[in-house]
Formats: C-alpha cells, structure tokens, sequence
C-alpha cells in the first residue's frame, strides 16, 4: 500500500514526544523516491490514454490516476509533517535548554535542521537585545515572581559559579543556596537546581 | 568572644553580607537550621548551606569556600575545637559558633572578634579566668628588659639577685603551669551539652518579632531530642519547657485568619513515655518503649505475662490494644491515658507521665513532639546505605513542613522498626549475657552479622541503644554496684576500613549526663598508642579498629581502675 | 468553501495522520488498471471491478467523494447499528481505547460515508455522555493508571490536561506560589540518560 513508510515516518515521531528520534535519512530518501515512482506512473498512465484514447478505459485510467495522485498527497503530508513537527520540537528546545544543545541531541540533528537551530539562537538573541535600552532576557520570569529570592538545591556537582555582582559560589552537590531569583531560574529550567518551597 | 547582643551584632550585622552555613547532621542542629534559615530570609541575606558529620566535613567545607566568602556560621559544631587553629583561618574570615557541646574551647572564648559564640557566657560553667590560661607575651618581654635595665649593682649581686629572681621566676611559672593544667584538666574533664542552640535562635527569632508556631514547634522538637537522648538532665528539661510553655500561649492567642484555616495549634499536655503510640498499637508501643520495657523488664517471658496483666486491668481487650491506635474505640481511646496513669503505681510505672508539646493542625493530624524526634532520627539515620547524608538532610528538612505529610508518615514508619530494633537487641543482650563487665565498666559489643548491626553505627540510634541497655542492665544484675558502672556500647562503623564506633555513657546512679569518656578515650588510645581518629564532635563516641579494640578496652581498664 | 475533510484539523498534525491510517472495507465499483499489487491476494495487473479491499482513510476519502466514486465503502463495525446500541445503552461503561485509539477523530472522518447522520449523533452523544467522567476522574483520581487505559486519543488528552491543571492548582493553592520547575524536556532528557545507563550496566 501506498504511503506506508511515510506513515513509519510520523509513528516514529509520535512514540517519542518532546524528545527527537535520530533524522531518518533513509526513510525520508525512500519516501521521496515513491513519490517520484508515482509521477511516473501517472505520466504512463498520461500517455497510454492518450495513445489508445478508447473512451472506455480512459475513464478506469482516471481512477488510476486518482490512486496515484492521493498517495502523493499522502506522502508530501507526512514528509512535510515530519519535518514541521521536529522543528517546532526544536524550537520548543531552544527555550527549555538554552542555545547550547546536550551533544546527544546533537547527534539526532541533520544538518539542516543544526543550521536552523542556529539562525534561530541568532535571530531570538538579536531581537532580545533590541527590546529596551539594555535588552530583555525574555527566557527568564516566566512565571510571575513571588519572591526577589528563593532557596535552591544544587543537583549536581556544578563547579563555581559567578554571580552577576562579581561574587563566586561553589555549587556542589546537594547543597542548598539562598539566592536571587533572576540568577537561578536559568540554572532551575537547565535541572542543575531545584527549587525549595 | 560572646556576642553581646544577638540581634544587633550577629543579625543586624550579617545583613547585606553572604554567609556559609555550616550544620551539623543532629536532630538539634536542623531544627536551629530551619528557624534561621527563617529570620535570614527577612533580611535577604544570601547564604549557602552545607552539612557536616565531623571535623573532617567541616575542614573540606571550610577550604573549598573560604574563599568565596568571609563569614561562616557554623551551627553545633567547631565549639569544641580551637576553630581558628584546626582550619587554619586566615584573619579576614569570621566565625559565627553557636554549639550546644561543651565544655567551649577557650580559645574560642578568648578570640579577639574573629570567632563570635553566639550562646551566652552563662552556659558555659567555671570557665577559667584569662590570666590563669594564657600569659601574653608582652609580659614576658617586659620582665626581661627590667632585668636588663638594672645597672647601678655589682655583676655578683646582680647575679645573686638575678639568680633569686629567676628562681622565684620560675617558680611562679611552675605553680602557674601546675594551676593551669589543673584549671584546664577541670575544665575539659566532662563533655556534656548545654541549651539546644534550636531554643536560642528561637529566641532571636521572638526578640525580632518574627516568631511564630512553626518556629517554636522546631525549638519545642530540639529540646525533646536532648531529653529523649539523655542530652539534658531532667530538671534542665523541665526549665527550659517552662518559656517555651509561655510561648505556646502567647501564640495561641495571637491567631490569624490563616491560622484559623489550618487550625494548627500547640498545645502543653502530659504525655505519656510510650514510643509513637500514637501511630502503633498500644500494646506494641508499651512493649517496644524503654520506659515500660525497663521497668517491667519486658524482654522475658515473666514481663510479657505482667503486660498482658496491665493490658487486662486497664480493660483493653488484646484485640483492641492489638490495632492501630487510631482504629481503636473510641471510648478506650479517651481513656487509655488516664487508666494507665491509674495504674502506673502498681507496675511500678511512676514517672511515666511526662510534660510535653502537641502539634495539631487539619482534622487528623496530631502529633507529639517525640514522634517528630523519632520520626527525623529514622530519617537521618536508617534510610537505606546509598543515600548520603546531605540527601537525608534535605529530607529531614522536607520531614518538618507540614506540607510533606507522607515524608513524616513514611519516616515514622521506619521508627517504629528502631524501636523494634532496640528491644530486641536489647533482650538478645540479657538472653545471651553478653553485657561483659570489665570491673570499672561495662560494655556490649555488637557484631558485625548480627541483627541489623548497620543500625547502630549512627549517633543517635547507638545512643538510643546505650541508654537501653545500661538501664535493663541495672534491673536485671544482681550486683549492687551495677547502677555505678558506666556503659561502653561498640559498633561496626566501617566495614571496608575495619573500624569501629565506642559510645560511652555515665553511669546511671549518678543522674546526670555529664561524660567523661572523651578525656578518658583519648588517653587510652595514646597508652596503647593506636590510630585512632576522633571526627565526632561530641567526643563520648570514639573510633578505633576493631583489631585494636581488645587492647584499646584493657588500657581503659587500667585507666579507670 | 469548506477545507478538504482530510485538511482539519491541521495538516500537520501527527494524530490525524495516524487517524486517517486506520483502514475500512471498500469495494471497487469499476475495474482500476495496473493497479493489481493493491490487493494481495492476487497477482493479476489490474485491479478488478468488485474487489473487497480494506483501504485507509485517506484513500478513501479521494476515492469515494466526488462526482465519480471509484469504491462504495461500508462502516467500520465499530460505527456500525450494534456497536452505536452499546453506546447509546451506556456509552461510560465502554472501553473505548479497545474500539479504537482515534475514535472520534476517525469518526469525524468516518461521518461523511454515513448518509443518515447516525455516526455524527453517537459520536456527540458519547463524547458528552463520557466528559462528564472524564472531568471527575481529572479532579478526584490520585493518577490511577487503569483509568486512563479505558479513554481514547482525545479523551486521555483531555484527562491529562485537566489532571495537570488540578495539580497545579493545588498546589498553587496550598503553597500559594509558582514552584519554579526544570523545563520538561530536561527532565525527559535526563530520566532518558539515566535509562540508558541502566541498561549499560
């Protein structure tokens, strides 16, 4: 049946949400070759009606053609699928994990899709720096403060870490920091602290 | 140097500065954490907090952030030691010390503002008079130059008279050195602990006006921990309940619309010496209690018969004391305290109505301080081996807000095993005589194998156990000395290293918790001259290897005989 | 003039995708020549007229609406007299996760082969029926796993959501403030890591 592996394509992209299976090179290489088998088919189709242009398997030729045509349709929609909703991952990435990528979800990137991830850091970065005289950071305060600071947890063995005021801090393991929010919520959303009610 | 002022020069000082906090994992410490913790937040005080189990964790703090930050705050520990000397300080860093361990280093009493106790000097008991302890040098030197000076006299006469001098010279030092070790020997001979550093940041908290009854139920928590661990004698306890009974009121009336909500409420009740019976079965926590189990010596067959007999003569059927306390009728439920105060007199029960606090707040929700007690010290101490120490601290953290239900419930779960524990170990102890008395003291060993030794190689627990143990000891020898000898308990601490923990405790006649073990530990390792490595800051426990502990018990023989 | 059936809810979207995979009986009306590997079951080059086939939506939907069908379809038995007797006697006691993971998103499809307007009722019906349900267990269940095994696509997105957003309330009303929280993807990401670990060792 037609559009079966464009259909692999997108069953593989809904069994991992929010995260990004490897770039199925292979798969989206066959896909555009069967829809290019079926141009074809059409094109013979085309053509051998026209050669015979008997009337009556001219209109069984059209059903043909109709076959054909709808599974193009299916696979340009799951080709195009595919990509759109790995994009919108990423961009969704972007936000959680900061413009730098863990290199195991590097690994996952095409080439392309790398290059987007980098035109976006840039053009997000530019137009935060236009916002205001100094620029807005608009990935942090994402939710509405309730306090200037709040207690924190270290998750991990971080290592030292400059505060905007200069001072350095030593973020070891479990140990608990009381500090300002504005300088923790980056490292909260990146899991190195957790926050403390 | 005392803090004179509290507010002004430790609070008021501090603001605006970013401080290390250094806790102790005690129960103690934690709940003096939290007040702070508390008061620091007003003032936005920036802080990083750390957790240490002895000088070892407090040196490896100290050195990794003593250069990020100048003051550190260092809650039930380093009190003890020469701070100044054992970190080796550099002089722009400041000490804030508030320890409840004692005797207090002098050099710590006579700092010159680098390091600040934050308890007050009435605590500290016949501290020795500066002059008595340090000579300063400048003295010296002058008395040099004197001498120097003297010209107008013969070289014979001065040197008769030099040679008087000197003599009397000398001799003043000698009795001076003599007094001063003496003065010094006195002073350090005894390890015992003072007031829960938790009560005095309560009452910072007060003098600031930002006490409330979460704060106060920390404070009411440490101070019961002293109490149940035999920190405190018994009329110290019943001092300190008395302003904090005051407090109580003083909160209670002084209610808000949010305090309405959750009705939570402390209230001052007799309660009874039972483990969590709360949260058990009557008949198993009057049987798991040392309170009960000492005096009716539960671990034989005769003192299971005699609970049975008390059960029945309360008139709780086995059924009903065999259920959760909760399930249980109403009307027993109601009745339970008062029919066995009744009959306390006739088991031999005195005493088993103590005064303590009440923490209620929702509909189900009540719990005694000691629960809470229990309920942290299983979460510090027998979760399971792979978590550390800082993991479990933030657990017992989690353990005392009250928005973490299923962390306390789960812990007191975990208590109730202790407490299983405990008698049981207790009873195999006395089954198998394997209390061994060595003439000046006695002591049990728990071996490496047996039922659930791990256990015991924690403070707390092995604490617990000591005082378990030397009591059942007492009611069941037939030797009339026996409420005179003082109890070594010894556990596997280490099984890789080979070493194992000693915990020694004063002997039961003499009613008070005052220790002389770390002095006399200390000397007995020298004689045999082992490697011994003392972490802990209360010196009554002491680590040695177990391959040395034969010799290590016979030079204490020789010692205290 | 309304969008293609197949174009709605989203073009991209990855759940009507795969609703519109799911395959109901056709019949071929007339002969579709070189089209014979369609059916299995024979060899022959063209695809003879009166060949029962199972075909997906979206052929389907190319194939049967327009001036010229090529196939008459029949219902899917799930949407069939007997099932929708089940669901009008109570639609609540059904498992609907084993009728079918898209059942309604299928069904939307499914409604345009049905000329009397059944499908179109049922589906309401149900969906109103079981919301109800849905939005209890959201706000009272402490996450018990059965529950959700018994909804379908649409209806565990909906339970999720609701759940989610009680928690969160909840919360907020208990602790009265926003806990700040790693972003989902981390956590993922790392609970993915540790996994992977696992099975290392």
């Amino acid at each position: 049946m037609y559009g079966e592996k464009g259909f692999a394509l997108i069953k593989e992209l809904s069994r991992c949400k929010e995260t990004l299976p490897p770039y199925n090179t292979d798969l989206v290489n066959a896909v555009s070759n069967e829809i290019k088998q079926l141009l074809e088919q059409i094109k013979d189709a085309q053509s051998t009606s026209d050669n015979e242009s008997a009337l009556v398997t001219a209109g069984s030729k059209i059903s043909t053609i109709t076959i054909a045509h709808a599974g193009i349709k299916r696979n340009l929609r799951c080709l195009l699928s595919y990509h759109y909703n790995r994009i919108k991952c990423l961009r969704t990435m972007r936000w959680e994990f900061g413009s730098i990528l863990p290199a195991d979800i590097k690994v996952n990137l095409s080439a392309e899709e790398i290059e987007w991830f980098s035109k976006y850091s840039q053009m997000l970065a530019s137009y935060m720096r236009s916002i205001g005289d100094e620029g807005v950071n608009l990935a942090i305060d994402m939710k509405p403060p309730k306090a200037l600071y709040i207690e924190v947890r270290c998750l991990v063995d971080y290592g030292r870490f400059e505060l905007t005021d200069g001072s350095v801090l030593l973020l070891k393991k479990d140990s608990r920091h009381y500090l300002p929010r504005s300088e923790c919520e980056e490292l909260i959303r990146q899991g190195v602290f957790q926050h403390i009610v | 140097m005392y803090v004179d002022d509290i507010k002004q020069d430790f609070y008021e000082f501090l603001s605006g500065k970013r401080i290390f906090l250094i806790i102790h994992y005690d129960i103690d410490s934690i709940c003096a954490c939290k007040i702070l913790q508390s008061l620091l937040r007003y003032k936005h005080i920036l802080y990083t907090l750390s957790v240490v189990r002895g000088i070892e964790d407090l040196k490896t703090a100290y050195r990794e952030n003593c250069n990020d930050v100048k003051y550190f705050v260092l809650i039930n520990c380093g009190g003890t030691v020469d701070i100044v000397e054992e970190l080796e300080a550099e002089e722009d860093i400041t000490f804030f010390i508030l320890d409840s361990h004692r005797p207090t280093d002098l050099c710590n009493i006579y700092s010159n503002g680098q390091v600040r106790l934050l308890s007050t000097a009435e605590e500290d008991v016949a501290v020795p008079d500066f002059h008595d302890v340090f000579k300063e040098e400048s003295d010296e030197e002058d008395d040099e130059e004197e001498v120097d000076d003297s010209d107008g006299e013969t070289r014979a006469a001065k040197r008769r008279r030099l040679g008087e001098e000197e003599i009397v010279k000398r001799r003043e030092r000698r009795l001076w050195e003599d007094n001063r070790n003496k003065l010094l020997f006195e002073y350090s001979q005894f390890t015992y602990y003072a007031r829960a550093s938790a009560i005095r940041i309560f009452d910072l908290a007060w003098k600031l006006n930002k006490d409330d009854k979460d704060l106060l139920w920390l404070a009411i928590i440490a101070l019961t921990e002293q109490m149940l661990l035999g920190k405190i004698e018994d009329s110290q306890y019943t001092l300190e309940v008395g302003p904090l009974q005051s407090h109580a009121t003083r909160l209670h009336n002084r209610t808000n619309d949010t305090d309405v909500l959750t009705s939570l409420k402390i209230t001052f009740e007799k309660d009874l010496r039972l483990t969590l019976y709360r949260h058990w079965s009557v008949e198993s926590s009057l049987k798991y209690s040392m309170f009960p189990a000492v005096k009716m010596k539960l671990w034989s067959l005769k003192g299971d018969k005699k609970l049975n007999e008390l059960l029945a003569d309360m008139g709780f059927p086995l059924i009903q004391s065999r259920q959760a306390f909760k399930s249980m009728d109403l009307q027993l439920r109601k009745e339970f305290h008062e029919s066995l105060e009744k009959l306390s007199e006739k088991y031999g029960l005195q005493d088993i109505v103590y005064a303590s606090f009440i923490l209620q707040y929702g509909y189900r929700s009540k719990y005694c301080a000691s629960d809470i007690v229990f309920a942290l010290m299983a979460i510090l101490e027998s979760s399971p081996r792979d978590k550390k120490p800082e993991e479990l601290f933030n657990l017992a953290l989690d353990c005392l807000s009250r928005s973490k239900k299923e962390v306390l419930d789960g812990a007191i779960e975990r208590a109730k095993v202790i407490a299983k524990t405990l008698f049981k170990t207790v009873q195999s102890a006395l089954d198998m005589k394997q209390i061994i008395n060595a003439g000046p003291f006695v002591y049990y060993i728990i071996q490496e194998g047996c039922l659930d030794w791990y256990m015991f190689s924690h403070q707390h627990i092995l604490s617990l156990l000591s005082h378990f143990l030397l009591r059942a000891y007492v009611a069941m020898s037939r030797n009339r000395k026996a409420s005179t000898l003082p109890l070594i308990v010894s556990a596997p601490k280490n099984i890789e290293t080979g070493t194992c923990i000693l915990l020694g405790i004063p002997p039961l006649g003499e009613n008070s918790p005052k220790n002389f073990f770390g002095k006399a530990f200390e000397q007995a390792a020298e004689r045999i001259n082992c490697d011994a490595t003392c972490d802990f800051f209360d010196t009554s426990y002491f680590e040695i290897h177990t391959k040395d502990r034969t010799r290590f018990f016979d030079a204490l023989t020789a010692l205290l005989s | 003039m309304a969008l293609h059936p197949s174009y709605a809810p989203n073009f991209y979207s990855i759940e009507d995708i795969l609703a519109t995979q799911e395959r109901i009986p056709c019949k071929f009306l007339g002969n579709v020549p070189d089209m014979g590997h369609l059916n299995p079951s024979t060899l022959e080059k063209d695809l003879a007229a009166g060949t029962v086939l199972e075909l997906p939506v979206w052929l389907v939907q190319e194939l049967s609406l327009g001036r010229h069908s090529i196939v008459a379809t029949e219902l899917p038995k799930i949407y069939k007299e007997s099932y929708r007797e089940i669901l009008k006697a109570d639609a609540c006691a059904v498992d609907l996760h084993k009728f079918n993971l898209y059942f309604y998103e299928l069904g939307k499809h499914i409604k345009h082969f049905d000329r009397k307007g059944d499908v179109h009722d049922i589906l309401l019906h149900t969906f109103k029926t079981r919301f109800r349900q849905i939005m209890d267990l959201a706000d009272h269940s402490v996450s018990d796993p059965t529950v959700q095994e018994r909804l379908e696509t649409l209806e565990a997105r909906l339970f999720s959501d609701a759940y989610d957003a009680r928690t969160k309330l909840n919360a907020w009303l208990v602790e009265s403030g926003a806990i700040l929280e790693a972003a989902n993807m981390v956590v993922n990401h790392k609970k993915r890591k540790r996994m992977n670990l696992d099975i290392i060792m």
